[in-house]
């Protein structure tokens, strides 16, 4: 059974994060974010190797970068998803312990080439929504 | 898939074909295994990493755990609970 460990900074990030997401959204929206966040990281501690291999996550120099997003199949259904998330999570394992090293919204991450293209994809997305609607 | 139907976005289906462009095959089981992880996230592409900036980010971290400024969870359901409190009591703040 896997051991998780934050940094006392990164623990009050993620408290951060949910106490925003409670004060704009309400509780419920903060205990969904709060069940994606705990369930990919226990993804990560359960199935590391299969979400490597798949590409879902992705290491370098023993760092972990995980998407919460992909963490979703793993959160009750009763409990409700959340739309889109924008976190990812950066951790790294020592031994049976995930080490959660700081949780970040996914545009610190990309490179200026791959924003472009999220930003693309989210127009696309979002001309879609807007016609079907 | 069991009866299920499952839809792939273009970017999870150019992903497996390039995958079988490259011989990599999967077993049946994996196939089902990768196909309900890719249906369930609904995934799409992840842009790509900046790994200076991840690892920049990931450095103040290490430094605390480091200097043994963390806190440790037995388990995921510890963790869970952790942070299901701090929903709790600022809920609790709110009524108050």
């Amino acid at each position: 059974m896997a051991r998780f460990r934050y940094p006392t900074e990164t623990e009050a990030i993620v408290n951060g994060i949910l106490a925003s997401t409670f004060n704009e959204f309400g509780e419920l929206a903060a205990l969904r974010y709060q069940a994606l966040i705990s369930a990919a990281a226990q993804d990560l501690a359960e199935r590391l190797a299969a979400l490597l291999r798949y590409g879902l996550a992705k290491r370098r120099d023993g760092l972990i970068v995980y998407h919460i997003r992909h963490g979703k199949g793993r959160v009750p259904r009763a409990i409700g998803r959340v739309g889109k998330p924008r976190h990812v999570i950066l951790a790294e394992l020592r031994g049976d312990c995930m080490v959660v090293l700081n949780v970040v919204p996914d545009w610190m991450l990309t490179t200026e080439a791959s924003a472009e293209q999220a930003h693309s994809t989210a127009r696309r997305i979002q001309r879609q929504d807007d016609e079907q609607a | 898939m069991d009866g299920h139907t499952a839809k792939l976005s273009v970017d999870a289906a150019r992903w497996a074909s390039e995958q079988v462009e490259q011989g990599r095959f999967m077993s049946t089981d994996e196939v089902v295994e990768v196909a309900m992880m890719l249906f369930r996230a609904e995934i799409e592409s992840d842009p790509e990493v900046d790994w200076a900036k991840a690892h920049a980010l990931a450095a103040d971290g290490r430094a605390q755990i480091a200097r043994g400024e963390y806190i440790e969870f037995k388990d995921a359901a510890a963790m869970d609970a952790h942070f299901k409190a701090v929903i709790q009591s600022l809920k609790d703040g709110r009524a108050a």
